[in-house]
């Protein structure tokens, strides 16, 4: 029997309406962040999302939370179609999928203690008891390695390590079945950041969370995600599991993404041979015809400058790639 | 002989609550041709020991209470103010992180670049605007007679980034100090970057002081690497030694905590703790608390430097391989 996923997403679509030009009036363009992704997200699986700034993959995860909502797809939590919720059902459903953002420095109320902070989200779904209460967030701080005298201490006597914890113990406080993160170790410092990451990956595993982890560095993805998906100007151009992705990337966007990736060691780094991409990003509002990577790959041919290829199976059904040049 | 040689510098801020000590005694010594990289978390002083001597911070709350910077052996602490102008944008230039902030949005990019060229080379606006041009060209920005009569906005971070590049390089400097050039870019514009950064330097011959956290970055460009923290330097030496044979604790552990590409782990080691309070007083180390090497010594005074060969420095007082 195969195992039902947690979260199934079909053809999401994030657009947001740009204010259009005195010439074209009445014409409406649209920033197209995200545009037709569907995957599944299985019970304790970790997805990684990478892709360059202005990729979407951020958008992504605020349409999954309904932060933002999606201008058209589909989301499915549990079986139950997240989208179509309205009002007490919608605020219901909420707990199940929560999200740690980039810069604890922003994403904390600076007027809010920690226990406050923690308090919030309790009472707002109707969960607040006073012994009980009391006891979680005590139970959820030790998780998160933070002492019980930060209780009644505000965000700014914390590191930013530290803050991200709290902001940790704040989505877990619901007890989520998922978790988004957004680039949650990118502010830290190096040391501060691989203690941040083994704390997630062993929350993760100890309460048997679904994680979609967002970043734009691919050697910290690397460290946390079981299957990694790539993302260039709204789409997904290849996912695969790990070891596949980091081993023989097949995405010719993917391969020059990891050959770009600088390694710690002057001797590797020094002899590494680049795949140079030319240019930078186009612009969403007015992406390229065909297939969206053709301006920058070192692999086009004619055909890809009018057809886009799709998503499609490469060696096994959990290996997709969206290129013509891709032979199955 | 050095181009630049800094002994000793200190750079503390007087503030209202206490002296912190950003740069607390450090010296380094840079020779013409050659790329030195400064790694360090933030906090560390690496920004502030480069900013410090060229008098880009307000002082006060900025002093130097001691220290010597010797360019072709002459003390720019020591400088006319006028003096220091002649040099800093000429024969010293530099690159910022955040090329939006560093760039003027209300002037264009041409007048920008040539600015340097009239005040330091004594150009008139024509022959200025054809060498400016000619830099926009080699830092590769298509169509440069164009861009030369936009503003900063209209271009992307990447794009930025090799305007500012172009606007340090235009007087041919012997120094180039890049602070955290390529944070704010993604990869695969960090990488054209880093390569048109190897290019020139190999064309002009000019010295690179590179600052970033990233050692990754230092892997593939420097020849030679200071590692600091709160405000010392730690360990210095030709790259490879530092990343095959460190002898100091901290660097080691910086190695071994950054997630590899090339590598599949199962958990990080970590450092533990975080950076110490710079205004704080430390007489011993100031990694003392998350050293795992450490001993009482430590505690009470900073060690002496021990030279592991000629190149090689390190300034702790346990010798790990021993």
């Amino acid at each position: 029997m195969t195992p039902t996923p947690l979260l199934k997403v079909e053809g999401l679509k994030v657009y947001y309406p740009v204010r259009s030009s005195f010439l074209n009036l009445g014409q409406k363009s649209f920033l197209k962040a995200v545009d037709g992704i569907s995957f599944e997200l299985m019970p304790g699986e970790v997805l990684g999302l990478v892709g360059e700034s202005g990729c979407g993959k951020s958008s992504l995860g605020k349409a999954l939370l309904r932060l933002q909502d999606p201008t058209h797809g589909k989301v499915e939590i549990n079986g139950q179609d997240f989208l179509s919720l309205k009002g007490e059902p919608l605020r219901k459903a909420r707990p199940q999928i929560q999200m740690i953002f980039q810069d604890p420095y922003a994403s904390l109320d600076p007027r809010m203690t920690v226990e406050a902070t923690l308090r919030e989200p309790l009472e707002a779904h109707g969960r607040w008891d006073k012994n009980l209460g009391t006891k979680s967030i005590q139970s959820i701080l030790e998780t998160v390695g933070i002492s019980r005298q930060a209780l009644s201490k505000y965000p700014h006597e914390f590191s930013g390590g530290q803050r991200q914890r709290i902001a940790i113990a704040r989505a877990l406080i619901l007890k989520p079945k998922i978790i988004v993160a957004d680039e949650p170790v990118s502010s830290l410092d190096v040391s501060v950041q691989a203690q941040v990451l083994n704390l997630l990956k062993e929350i993760q595993k100890e309460m048997n969370l679904s994680m979609i982890f967002i970043s734009h560095n691919l050697a910290v993805v690397k460290y946390i995600a079981d299957r990694i998906a790539v993302m260039y100007l709204g789409k997904v151009v290849e996912v695969a599991p790990k070891k596949d992705l980091y081993s023989c990337p097949q995405h010719p966007y993917t391969q020059a993404l990891i050959s770009a990736v600088p390694i710690p060691d002057p001797k590797i780094e020094k002899a590494r041979k680049r795949i140079e991409l030319k240019g930078e990003l186009p612009s969403p509002i007015n992406p390229p015809q065909g297939c969206a990577f053709h301006t920058r790959c070192p692999i086009a041919q004619q055909s890809c400058r009018l057809h886009s290829p799709q998503l499609e199976d490469y060696q096994s059904t959990s290996w997709k790639v969206s290129c013509f040049e891709v032979k199955p | 002989m050095a181009i630049l040689e800094i002994k000793n510098l200190k750079a503390h801020f007087h503030t209202r609550r206490g002296i912190i000590k950003a740069v607390n005694g450090i010296s380094y010594s840079l020779n013409p041709g050659e790329t030195l990289g400064i790694v360090g978390e933030s906090g560390s002083g690496k920004s502030v020991s480069q900013l410090s001597y060229l008098r880009l911070l307000p002082s006060p709350p900025l002093k130097i209470p001691d220290g010597e910077v010797l360019y072709r052996g002459e003390n720019i602490l020591g400088m006319s103010d006028e003096r220091l102008r002649s040099i800093r944008g000429d024969k010293i230039s530099m690159i910022f992180q955040e090329p939006m902030t560093s760039l003027n949005p209300y002037l264009t990019i041409g007048s920008q670049l040539t600015e340097p060229l009239m005040i330091h080379k004594g150009f008139s606006k024509p022959q200025a605007l054809k060498e400016a041009c000619k830099a926009l060209e080699r830092v590769g920005i298509p169509g440069a007679s164009k861009a030369m009569k936009v503003y900063p906005h209209e271009f992307s971070g990447g794009m930025r980034q090799r305007v500012m590049i172009a606007m340090a390089l235009t007087t041919k400097p012997e120094i180039l100090i890049a602070d955290e050039p390529t944070t704010a870019l993604d990869v695969t514009v960090q990488a054209q970057i880093l390569e048109l950064l190897k290019e020139i330097q190999k064309e002009n011959q000019m010295a690179i002081i590179l600052i970033t956290h990233d050692l990754g970055v230092i892997a593939g460009l420097a020849d030679k690497v200071v590692v600091m923290y709160a405000g010392r330097v730690f360990e210095k030496g030709p790259v490879e030694t530092l990343f095959e044979k460190s002898e100091h604790p901290y660097t080691r552990a910086l190695l071994r905590s950054t997630p590899r590409l090339d590598r599949l782990e199962e958990k990080i080691p970590v450092i533990g703790g975080s950076i110490p309070d710079l205004s704080q007083t430390h007489l011993g180390c100031p990694f003392y608390e998350r050293c795992e090497f450490r001993k009482e010594i430590c505690k009470a005074e900073f060690p002496k430097v021990r030279k592991i060969d000629p190149t090689h420095e390190s300034f702790c007082h346990v010798e790990i391989f021993k």
